[in-house]
């Protein structure tokens, strides 16, 4: 039997047809009022209704109306984990997630939007992977499949073996999101299955075939190489960008931004004041990031200490974009969004990204 | 049970082709006599109006795509489209020299010249596929191809392999051009897939490159190509078929509320709202090319097929998608 986590956020996306923009905290309560009514148990019931064979699995299942009243009806295999009372918080979604894991659960399936991704995240970080059933109104981070259908997709790849791939959690500022105003950083990563290529046999993709972690390893020792004496290295967020300071062997802030100064570290997970003096004192500077997966922001998200001041004193000619191949196909374009229209247009046009050793890809930012 | 993965014809090409061929077999213990190579150097010197000397022959147009980028890998940079032919993006990776892909965003697909020119400062060779092979368009135009051209730094070849589709070839320039090779097959829009012909087409600078090269052509795959190249209306009729089947196709696509590019080819991309499409179909016994290796696996390219395949493949489709 495979143990499969289940976990249902109740009140994810009701604030977004009464127009609230999320229901964080006090909101849903807000969004009662004004007549929302929960969108999740539809959503729920259409990923389920995918599984056919269900002999194989067993669900670890939150309480009532948190995963186990949709199972009920479904013929399922399941077990229901601890108890939960009438109205439902993000405490209830953390403990009971760390209750599945202490049970040995090989995957788990939420169902929420970024809020229940933070909570999911701060219990299972890459401990297991998950699977983010769409049913917020915020859904800026990468990882959530796109519709109930796709996530039954990634699950059947799951259980087919498929590989597994690391995507952003965004936190996403709800009261600046209600005025309209996006504000994001990079919460964490979470594991995800990776859909595998079906091919019937013929021609095939070879060449440089890596995993990528390898290719992140590729990518940070030819960075390395590059690196030129007296330049600071300001490295953003991310793990393609960590692995440039794990073969450097320096501590790194996955979620910051670090200097490097001749291969050594200079500082560590420093705001936009402190790039700033840093600029100051040694004069000449290089931005190493990475595009945010699924969405291709390079700017904007995740690395707001990268302001519109700082990346106009680095000069566009010192942004060294970087990326995984597996992340960049998924792009068609990459996205700035600094809040700085004047700056967001000097960066717009072609930029190359490195995916490889002596492999760039070209690629128009918008 | 519908293939429509390699963007094969449908059926076998005419009776008196297959007899040629099946003629061919009487002397498979013999080499391919020259006589019969000149011979097909002369059709295809007809077929294309153009000199015989530039013509280079090869078993199939894989082979000289992996040898043109050998043979020009001391070039600092090779530049290719993503996407493109797989055998070009393979043979590319697998070149010493340096790798510089440039992204063909949707829904345009366009190779962005104004760009790559700025990048043109060292010797280059480009190598592109014209209409490109997964999307189906034509992403480059003559116009800028004579850009291109006109930079000494450059050597470019384009992989015309569904000319006969698009019916727009840059052929003519290889004349004023030295930098210049086209790649053409027999493999496509005549039907020899299993018989393996291509040839490169290219003057005398780059044909210098390709002497010695001496690749041995089956009998079988050189009697099918002239006997081919000399009754070529079936292989208009066959394009004439596949534009009909193409425009139903693309209706009945749309009308299910996914997403297909317009194709200069014989194939469509696809762009669903399903993940592993392809492996859904081949559940059903349709067989499409799955290219989640460029883009997400709710992509598919399917080949334009005869018309009881492409109805089994749209009947399929529907099923999984209103599933």
């Amino acid at each position: 039997m495979r143990k499969i986590g289940l976990i249902v956020n109740p009140i994810a996306g009701m604030g977004g047809a009464v127009g609230l923009k999320g229901t964080d905290g006090e909101i849903y309560k807000k969004a009662i009022k004004l007549g929302a009514e929960p969108i999740t148990p539809q959503r729920i019931k259409l990923f389920l209704s995918n599984i056919k064979e269900k002999e194989d699995l067993l669900f670890l299942v939150a309480p009532g109306k948190m995963g186990e009243n949709y199972l009920k009806d479904l013929n399922f295999d399941f077990e229901v984990i601890d108890e939960i009372g009438e109205k439902t918080t993000a405490n209830d979604t953390k403990r009971i997630a760390k209750e599945m894991l202490e049970k040995d659960i090989e995957l788990l399936i939420f169902c929420g939007g970024d809020g229940t991704a933070r909570d999911i995240y701060d219990v299972v970080d890459l401990k297991i992977p998950v699977i983010g059933i769409p049913s917020g109104v915020k859904m800026f981070s990468s990882f959530f499949a796109i519709n109930p259908q796709a996530a039954y997709n990634l699950l059947e790849s799951f259980l087919d073996g498929s590989e597994l791939q690391e995507s952003e959690v965004l936190d996403i500022d709800e009261e600046a999101f209600r005025e309209d105003k996006l504000d994001s950083k990079l919460y964490g990563y979470l594991k995800i299955p990776k859909v595998k290529q079906f091919i019937q046999g013929g021609k095939k993709a070879s060449g440089k075939k890596r995993s990528e972690a390898e290719n992140k390893v590729q990518i940070a020792k030819y960075i390395i190489d590059d690196m030129k004496e007296d330049v600071v290295y300001f490295l953003g967020p991310g793990t393609t960008v960590k692995s440039i300071s794990d073969e450097l062997n320096i501590s790194k802030s996955l979620l910051g931004i670090d200097a490097v100064y001749n291969k050594e570290l200079l500082e560590k997970d420093i705001n936009e004041e402190k790039i700033l003096e840093i600029l100051r004192e040694y004069h000449n500077g290089k931005i190493v990031i990475s595009p945010i997966g699924g969405q291709g922001f390079i700017f904007g998200r995740g690395n707001k200490q990268f302001t519109p001041e700082v990346i106009e004193k680095v000069g566009k000619e010192n942004i060294i974009v970087v990326s995984t191949e597996a992340k960049l196909k998924e792009l068609n374009c990459l996205r700035v969004d600094t809040g700085d229209l004047e700056t967001d247009d000097v960066l717009k046009g072609f930029i190359k990204v490195i995916i490889g050793p002596k492999e760039k890809e070209l690629i128009e930012v918008k | 049970m519908p293939y429509l993965d390699k963007n094969e014809m449908p059926y076998p090409p005419p009776k008196s082709i297959r007899n040629a061929i099946k003629e061919s077999l009487r002397h498979i213990n013999r080499y391919t006599r020259q006589e019969q190579v000149d011979e097909l150097l002369n059709v295809l010197s007809k077929y294309n109006n153009i000199d015989k000397e530039t013509i280079v022959l090869s078993s199939g147009s894989d082979i000289l795509i992996k040898e043109f980028i050998f043979l020009f890998s001391e070039l600092s940079q090779l530049i290719i489209a993503d996407p493109t032919f797989i055998i070009i993006n393979n043979a590319a990776l697998k070149s010493s020299s340096e790798l510089l892909k440039v992204k063909l965003s949707e829904p345009e697909f366009k190779f962005p010249v104004d760009v790559i020119e700025n990048e043109l400062d060292k010797p280059s060779l480009i190598v592109l596929d014209n209409p490109n092979n997964p999307t189906g368009k034509l992403i480059i135009t003559e116009e800028e191809v004579k850009a291109l051209l006109n930079n000494e730094n450059v050597i470019l070849l384009i992989d015309e392999a569904y000319y006969e589709f698009s019916g727009i070839t840059f052929l003519p320039l290889i004349k004023k051009f030295p930098n210049l090779a086209i790649l053409r097959t027999l493999s496509k829009s005549f039907g020899l897939a299993g018989s393996g012909i291509g040839y490169l087409l290219a003057g005398k600078k780059i044909q210098e490159k390709f002497e010695g090269l001496d690749i041995m052509l089956p009998s079988p795959s050189v009697i099918g190509a002239i006997s081919a190249l000399n009754e070529k209306e079936y292989m208009n009729e066959y394009i004439t078929q596949v534009n009909e089947e193409k425009k139903k196709m693309t209706n009945q696509l749309n009308n299910l509320g996914v997403i297909c590019y317009p194709s200069s080819t014989n194939f469509l991309l696809v762009k669903t709202n399903t993940l592993n499409i392809a492996k859904k179909l081949a559940e059903k016994g349709v067989y499409v090319y799955d290219v989640s290796n460029y883009f997400n696996s709710n992509y598919i390219r399917v080949t334009i097929g005869s018309h009881n395949e492409n109805e089994y493949f749209l009947q399929s489709m529907e099923e999984i998608i209103k599933k």
